[in-house]
């Protein structure tokens, strides 16, 4: 118990990366091992890694509080998102060895995603630039190495249609290396946006870390337009949202299916964190610049909704409609900003909104996407056409398909309402007693952001249900049967949105169960 | 020294480099346009922390990290378009498009 | 940490140095030969480098020459592999002899085709948003510099004692980070000799 105690007041955000880096280490010694028997130990290995680093990082918060040192700073708010990380990377995790079992190079694909993690956290909590770059490019670096590694297993290979387009497979390998590329090129150009945005503000202010940042920003307001512009475009290029696409859905249509999870619920969170950095930030000046800031965010966020819907609402691909339904999700986060930095809601509540969305990403939009690829798996094919033969035989995948599609539209009781509550509630508000605190323009311009986005995301969840229910069905789908573990997947994802959908609801008619009032647990 | 020139000039290298790098769709261009603009910031964190405040040590330990961690990165994107050159017999040797092309079939397109 | 205090020889130099790394830098993207473009793209290296020096970096860019370097060698031999490739590539498909040609072959040639006034509009439409944003934003942060009175000039001593007091944490998993990537990239050629 002495031991214990002694170690006590040094569990802090940084012993949560300690235990992953050790897991690290230590699977580093069976790296070129190829027995079955390691394979399952490394596994299991790393969940405890994960479970540990959870249990550490919540026990490290309520022991010791809020920690700040000259490299890290970790108060609620990154616990939080440190918790939500690990549960992301827990989810990949199993989707990784779920799709990579066999594969000759599982434990290493386990020791670069352990370290992933670990960077991710580090980059959550690092507080000076210097921490906030190389973790970034740590992450990014790791990121790398993973996708590439998959990719030498199998790439996403497309039956013949019939069309005359070359379909050997070292075409398609060749193509998605080029798609690897010049991803990773295009967010290598994002970043560069970063270090060079970070130059100037070194430049403008000698400000050397965040807190710095966040006290002195209003002295200096004048003169950091330019490096918040420069921060902007990095951010929006990072996201590559409507006009800067291409390399995004390029490489999400062309890799194999668990190297694209690893981009849509992995890759983003960087940027997620990043935008939470500055809002604050933006917070402090805002009055000033409020009005082209609204004008500036309005636009953006109408420009990016209507780019990803319209090529839901067009295209037949089923990961096209993929990538586009996640930039989509992320698009709410500049929303979520853009309410913020108004007034309209408090930091609370912007954080909460930002949370909500990561929750939609993983417990409605992850069944989804899972049901698409393996459907995409079992039949061949990639076209959202092709999915009425396969719910044919399968009703539990067609009951959730149509569960978590009603949840991502925001239908209350399912678990994607708490995304859409609150946009639905203050455009309700707005129509109902008028704008209180805002000019009549800005404040008309953000409530059409909001329903624009609103629509566009419940036209396209429609699309995707119509199209789903009322394709072809061919006899040669009506075979496809799904393995149990996916089946155990889907069945445990549809009790998930239908258990947090109705805690939420009872939570906002303040009715408690089992002791727990769910109003005041304000994480999803 | 001239402060301003320093910033002109590093900007000027940074939109030569923007401009290329959307612009090129030869890999090599598009990675020789990318060390300029890490470049230009090497030049403003150099320049701004010597001139304006006089002392430099912050502003060096950044520039060493961020140089040993891009060009990590950037050297790990050529080893691994190298290697593709032995195993498959492709005619693919370049972006077949530059970094953001935007094409109407890429978008709303099937394929 | 040593102090600089004449300063006008060093102004003088910053302007040719500068103006030479700009020339450069145009220089070696125009370059369609390869082998020019690399001379072009070494003199560019090398006049930053100048530079580094003389804003009172000093030794610390020889630190900084040794990752350029490396980086720069490994982009050329990459180079180099693609035209080989290319050209053995075209040998094996027309069944003649190219080993005695030179290196001359490069993929993008200049003609105009119906996408052409495409491909420039998000490189112009974007460089114009940003030269916009610079002159309406920077003004005022152009107009306020001070400059310092002293300047001194970091040493490797003083290098090296910030990164091990503070950011020790960095270089520990940076090392972790190299032993993966040795890993990842052995795995890499194994598979590629497989194929």
């Amino acid at each position: 118990m002495g031991f214990i105690k002694n170690m006590a007041p040094f569990i802090n955000p940084f012993g949560t990366i300690t235990i992953l880096l050790f897991a690290v280490l230590v699977l580093m010694f069976f790296v070129n091992s190829r027995k079955n028997g390691l394979k399952i130990f490394s596994f299991i290995f790393t969940i405890l890694a994960f479970i540990g680093a959870f249990i550490t990082n919540i026990i490290g918060f309520l022991r010791n509080g809020a920690f700040s040192d000259n490299l890290f700073t970790s108060d609620l708010a990154q616990i939080i998102e440190i918790s939500y990380i690990l549960i992301i990377s827990f989810i990949i995790f199993i989707i990784i060895f779920v799709f990579n079992k066999n594969s000759e190079s599982f434990i290493k694909l386990n020791l670069i995603f352990l370290f992933s993690s670990a960077a991710l956290i580090f980059f959550s909590i690092s507080r000076n630039f210097i921490a906030f770059f190389a973790s970034l490019v740590f992450f990014l670096i790791s990121l790398f190495a993973l996708i590439t590694l998959m990719s030498e297993t199998e790439v996403f290979v497309l039956r013949s249609q019939g069309n005359n387009r070359k379909t050997s497979e070292a075409d398609y390998h060749s193509r998605a290396y080029m798609s690897i590329s010049k991803f990773f090129l295009a967010v290598l150009f994002s970043v560069l946006f970063i270090f060079f945005g970070t130059s100037l503000l070194y430049g403008v202010s000698d400000f050397k870390n965040f807190i710095q940042l966040f006290e002195g920003v209003s002295t200096f307001k004048d003169n950091l337009g330019f490096v918040f512009a420069i921060f902007g475009i990095a951010i929006y290029l990072y996201f590559g949202f409507f006009p800067f696409h291409s390399p995004y859905t390029k490489i999400t249509s062309r890799i194999s299916p668990d190297a694209s999870y690893l981009i849509w619920l992995y890759y983003f969170l960087p940027g997620v964190i990043f935008v939470t950095r500055l809002s604050s930030i933006i917070y402090t000046v805002n009055s000033d610049f409020k009005t082209v800031l609204v004008i500036l965010m309005t636009s953006i966020i109408i420009i990016s909704t209507a780019g990803s819907s319209l090529a839901i609402l067009k295209t037949n691909n089923l990961r096209k409609i993929t990538a586009n339904l996640v930039l989509l999700i992320f698009t709410g986060n500049i929303l979520n900003l853009l309410l913020y930095i108004v007034d309209y809601v408090n930091e609370d509540t912007y954080r909460m909104l930002n949370y909500s969305g990561l929750s939609l990403l993983i417990i409605s939009f992850l069944p989804v996407s899972m049901i698409f690829t393996l459907v995409e798996k079992s039949s061949g094919f990639n076209d959202i056409r092709n999915l009425k033969g396969i719910f044919i035989k399968n009703k539990a995948v067609l009951a959730g398909f149509v569960i978590s599609c009603i949840s991502l539209t925001g239908i209350p009781a399912f678990e994607g309402f708490s995304h859409k509550n609150h946009y639905a509630g203050f455009v309700w508000k707005a129509f109902h007693e008028g704008l209180d605190n805002l000019a009549p323009i800005p404040g008309w311009l953000i409530i059409s952001a909001a329903v624009i986005y609103m629509a566009f995301f419940a036209a396209c969840i429609l699309r995707i249900l119509i199209s789903g229910l009322s394709g072809k069905a061919d006899t040669n789908d009506e075979k496809a049967v799904f393995s149990r573990p996916s089946m155990v997947f889907i069945y445990f994802f549809m009790l998930l949105i239908i258990v947090l959908g109705i805690a939420y609801l009872l939570g906002l008619f303040n009715i408690n169960i089992f002791g727990l009032n769910f109003s005041e647990i304000k994480v999803f | 020294m001239n402060i301003t020139f320093i910033f002109f000039s590093s900007s000027l290298l940074f939109l030569i480099g923007v401009f290329a790098s959307l612009l090129f769709k030869n890999i090599s261009r598009i990675i020789i346009s990318l060390q300029f603009i890490f470049t230009a910031a090497i030049i403003n964190f150099l320049g701004f922390s010597q001139i304006l405040y006089g002392t430099s040590i912050w502003a060096v330990t950044f520039i060493l990290i961020a140089v040993i961690t891009i060009f990590l990165f950037q050297y790990m994107i050529i080893f691994y378009l190298k290697s593709n050159f032995y195993q498959y017999k492709t005619d693919k040797l370049d972006f077949s498009s530059s970094l953001y092309y935007f094409r109407i079939n890429d978008w709303l397109g099937d394929e | 940490m040593m102090e600089v205090k004449n300063l006008m020889i060093i102004q003088y130099l910053q302007y040719i140095i500068l103006a030479a790394v700009l020339t450069f830098s145009i220089l070696s993207l125009i370059c369609i030969k390869s082998s020019r473009k690399f001379i072009f793209l070494f003199f560019f290296f090398l006049f930053a480098g100048f530079f580094y020096f003389t804003i009172g970096f000093m030794e610390l860019t020889f630190l900084l020459a040794v990752p350029t370097m490396l980086f720069a060698g490994s982009f050329y031999l990459f180079e180099l592999k693609k035209e080989i490739f290319s050209v053995k590539n075209i040998s094996e498909e027309s069944g003649e002899d190219f080993s005695a040609v030179s290196f001359d072959y490069e993929p993008e040639k200049f003609s105009y085709k119906k996408g052409m006034l495409l491909r420039y509009i998000i490189p112009v439409l974007f460089c114009s948003g940003i030269i916009f944003l610079f002159a309406k934003l920077n003004i005022s942060f152009i107009k306020s510099f001070k400059i310092a009175d002293k300047m001194t000039i970091t040493t490797i001593s003083d290098m090296a004692k910030e990164v091990f007091t503070n950011y020790i944490i960095l270089i520990i998993i940076f090392v972790i980070l190299i032993f993966m990537l040795v890993i990842w990239s052995v795995t890499i050629i194994n598979n590629r000799r497989k194929g």
